[in-house]
């Protein structure tokens, strides 16, 4: 960048001269700082991943991000779920097999 | 309990809750026939004692207690089979009683109380018995 301003995390574009940052996109959608070595939310290498990137592929990233926050719920939801079961009392228990009274 | 004495398979892999249940069901008057440390000698020694009732852990080796009770309950549809476990789960609890389950017992219980479910549970059954001979 040519005018060295200092631009905060999360900018695609220099907020003095409006110059396309280079920043590092991991395979996550993450947008890192330029020159991170690996990817700030889920520790990826991001050598291969380094490079600056268009307009366009910060759009493209940004709807990457969206998909993966989608998926990043989705999974979230699924594992509250599985890990947040319903706990019963033998109370509880007691109340289903009235309910469900067993016919022998 | 009944002056018949209730023949009792008891299956947990942990052998002092075994001893545990052991000394509850004899205190009701109750025999235990058989005793199985996993699900796979459970179901065997339920196929070859056919006990009058089944003492039935969850999370044991081999075969989970919900496959053994879905088993039991395919050989016999009238076996009397009590859950004993500290799973507290809903959907386990609910996979259980659809399955044939007569009781499902939390381990968190007393003696007093174990006593107290096993006993009345008998007594539903053979309750429950009696009143399908008749009709």
């Amino acid at each position: 960048m040519s005018c060295n301003h200092i631009n905060p995390p999360g900018y695609h574009f220099c907020g003095k001269c409006g110059e396309t940052l280079e920043v590092a996109r991991c395979r996550c959608g993450f947008a890192a700082a330029a020159g991170d070595l690996f990817c700030g939310r889920c520790g990826a290498s991001l050598v291969a991943n380094t490079g600056g990137i268009s307009k366009a592929a910060a759009d493209t990233g940004q709807r990457l991000d969206l998909e993966l926050l989608a998926q990043q719920a989705a999974e979230e939801k699924q594992f509250i779920e599985t890990t947040h079961k319903a706990r019963v009392t033998q109370d509880d228990i007691r109340k289903l097999l009235a309910a469900r009274k067993r016919r022998f | 309990m009944e002056k018949r004495k209730v023949r009792v398979l008891i299956a947990d892999d942990e052998m002092h809750i075994r001893s545990l249940i052991r000394l509850i069901v004899t205190s009701l008057g109750a025999e235990v026939v058989a005793e199985a440390a996993d699900g796979e000698q459970a179901l065997s020694l339920y196929a070859e004692r056919r006990p009058d009732m089944v003492m039935l852990d969850i999370n044991m080796p081999k075969l989970d207690g919900i496959a053994v009770l879905k088993r039991i309950i395919e050989i016999n549809p009238r076996a009397l089979v009590i859950m004993l476990t500290s799973l507290n789960a809903l959907d386990v609890v609910k996979e259980c009683i659809d399955s044939g389950a007569s009781n499902y017992l939390l381990k968190n219980m007393t003696a007093e109380e174990l006593n107290r479910e096993i006993t009345s549970t008998w007594k539903d059954y053979m309750a429950a018995i009696q009143e399908s001979a008749k009709s």
